[in-house]
């Protein structure tokens, strides 16, 4: 997931060094508040131990062996805002001492890896897992369901920096001047790998880990708590703001997402309709077709859908938590 | 850092664990590769100290202009839009590499390598995904269950490609440049000049030293696992134990931070975070004649690439 130089056009690289200063400011703040002296140390230890375990081989089925990114596992043990600074800080030395992943990129593969990663990863495992006791297997399946997230939003959030550069830098031949895939081949590369291999990877070694601590080293899941007492869960509503506003980005995209289209779309493509499909393609008439309310902007109706459609989410995650919560 | 401060690397044997008998043909399993892995980060940060105490061009600039310099290029790298533009600034990096004797052939190989291994694999379809006008077709093919389908390498296709690959070397040659002739101590230091809050530089810099403590500590424990194993074990033991690997890592890094604090409050640290060891950067008249030459060449890259057309 590291982009490389070379990959990114100069404007969207400063864009996301713009998108990723203000995270890297606030993290720096709120970090040397609750540690004081200690921040260099741990921060220094954190980036140290992100930067060993991206080199650790893990076994995956059919003989194959994958990494983790361990940006959640940081996040749940210490807090994101810590774990923000501790992968920035990794992926520096990657960059300048190993080659992996550009220089010019470093502020957009921050902003997936070092910001939106732990802290997609960070709030889904407090909403799972929130008032249980430390040993409470939600822990583990919150921090490994977080992790799955948090990686596959980071995979998306770059499938969909790649997928725009051709979109928007080309020369007036056509000729991709950055990455050369659109959207409709960076969108499902990215996302089949991660949705499929490395997303579960990172959620088992997760959940493994959480599992280990709860064993073996429990004071260090309550680190977090000690440190930051128990503080609201505002900053992920900022967050998922600043998603919604960039919903009408999907207007972008030319065509259909693969493996998306609808019996009409399919027509176009095949010449035919598959028979069983034409008879279960109208069994659900949605009541918002095609994200867009009539006599609404085009951008507007996505963001006022991505509200609905998050308030919804909310409602839902809310209520299984709830139900979980119960003893 | 100086070599007396970190562990020998593991005997080479380790990292040849594939080649037991019994087993002629086996895959690397995770434990060898990761030992490998360990073995070439170390190798890596090691071998870029050693090339930086080598007296080169490069090596005998200001770690500031150095820093600066590659910044323009790296931008300029990142504007120009003709491979033929791309080619030149990649003649002229090695170049640049050959004054400060840096071995050309395994730069080329470990740098070129590197790209082609991943950005060439990447940019192979775009020779016939991208749309444009034909330059050379294969089939018709009749794959079974399509209809017929044509190949084609497009014009479009092969620019494209061509400056995925040129761009991403000259940036990676760049950066190897840049940091294997400079030490890393005054590379970091040298961060200063674009702005970057001292706080980072010196967590960047204890960050660097602990990473081999950790590499060695994780090294240790995978040679542990190694050495004792005896048969093949399960797919799910062997990520459970990777699991306990890493959390024990995580719990040993804690406590190290906490004892590296203490060390710190002991010898009077206030919670101020100051530079130290002041090295005094010494500006020459030849870092000035650099900086005038890399700024016009960055300049006249980024013009004749405009000459050239292809807007």
């Amino acid at each position: 997931m590291h982009i490389p130089d070379g990959y990114l056009s100069p404007a969207t690289c400063v864009a996301f060094y713009a998108a990723s200063a203000p995270f890297w400011y606030v993290a720096a703040q709120r970090t040397k508040r609750f540690l004081t002296g200690r921040m260099v140390p741990l921060l220094s230890l954190l980036s140290a131990f992100t930067f060993v375990i991206m080199l650790f081989n893990i076994p995956l089925p059919g003989g194959t062996t994958g990494h983790a990114v361990g940006g959640t596992l940081l996040a749940v043990v210490l807090g994101p805002w810590p774990a923000l600074l501790g992968v920035t800080v990794a992926l520096v030395i990657q960059a300048l001492l190993f080659g992996d992943g550009g220089i010019t990129a470093l502020g957009a593969n921050s902003f997936n890896m070092a910001i939106v990663l732990p802290m997609v990863g960070y709030y889904t495992y407090r909403l799972i897992s929130r008032n249980a006791p430390v040993t409470s297997s939600r822990h583990v399946v919150g921090a490994a369901i977080g992790a799955y997230l948090g990686l596959n939003a980071a995979a998306l959030l770059t499938a969909l920096e790649l997928g725009m550069q051709p979109l928007l830098f080309h020369s007036a031949d056509g000729t991709p001047l950055y990455a050369p895939y659109g959207l409709g081949v960076a969108l499902p590369v990215m996302m089949g790998s991660h949705l499929l291999v490395a997303g579960v990877l990172e959620a088992l070694i997760t959940g493994l880990v959480i599992a280990y601590l709860q064993r073996a080293h429990q004071p260090l899941l309550s680190l977090r708590e000690k440190w930051e007492g128990t503080h609201s869960i505002r900053a992920l509503w900022i967050a998922l703001g600043a998603l919604i506003l960039m919903a009408p980005l999907g207007l972008l995209a030319s065509g259909v997402a693969w493996g998306e289209w609808s019996a009409d779309e399919l027509e176009q493509q095949l010449g035919f309709v598959p028979a069983g499909l034409a008879a279960l393609s109208n069994l659900w008439s949605a009541p918002l077709p095609d994200y867009s309310i009539a006599g609404i902007d085009a951008s507007l109706g996505y963001v006022l859908l991505a509200v609905v459609g998050v308030g919804f989410a909310a409602l839902i995650t809310w209520g299984l938590g709830r139900m979980l919560a119960r003893p | 850092m100086s070599a007396q401060g970190i562990a020998p690397l593991p005997p080479v044997f380790l990292s040849r664990l594939e080649a037991r008998p019994g087993s002629p043909r086996r895959r690397r399993d995770f434990l060898a590769k990761t030992i490998a892995g360990f073995s070439q980060a170390m190798e890596n940060a090691l071998l870029a100290e050693g090339f930086s105490r080598r007296g080169g061009l490069l090596q005998g600039l200001d770690p500031r202009l150095k820093v600066a310099a590659g910044a323009v290029l790296l931008v300029s790298a990142a504007l120009v839009r003709h491979p033929a533009t791309l080619a030149g600034l990649y003649v002229v990096v090695l170049l640049l590499a050959a004054a400060s004797h840096l071995p050309l052939g395994w730069l080329l190989k470990r740098v070129g390598v590197a790209v082609l291994l991943f950005t060439g694999a990447l940019a192979l379809p775009a020779l016939f995904l991208t749309p444009g006008r034909d330059l050379l077709s294969f089939g018709p093919v009749q794959p079974a269950g399509f209809g017929p389908l044509t190949l084609a390498i497009t014009e479009q296709g092969l620019r494209t490609a061509a400056l995925l690959i040129l761009r991403a070397s000259v940036s990676v040659l760049l950066v190897t440049l840049l940091v294997f002739t400079t030490p890393w101590a005054t590379l970091l230091k040298s961060l200063r000049v674009l702005r970057v809050p001292q706080f980072f530089v010196l967590v960047l810099s204890t960050t660097h030293r602990y990473i081999f403590l950790l590499l060695r500590t994780a090294n240790d424990m995978f040679l542990a696992r190694e050495s004792r194993r005896v048969g093949r074990l399960s797919g799910t033991d062997n990520r459970r134990w990777a699991a306990r690997a890493m959390g024990h890592l995580l719990v040993h890094s804690y406590g190290l931070s906490e004892e590296v604090y203490l060390a710190m409050l002991s010898r009077g640290f206030r919670g101020e975070v100051t530079a130290q060891g002041r090295e005094a950067f010494q500006w020459q008249s030849r870092d000035s004649w650099a900086a005038v030459a890399a700024l016009a060449f960055a300049v006249a890259a980024v013009s004749i690439d405009a000459m050239l057309g292809w807007r």
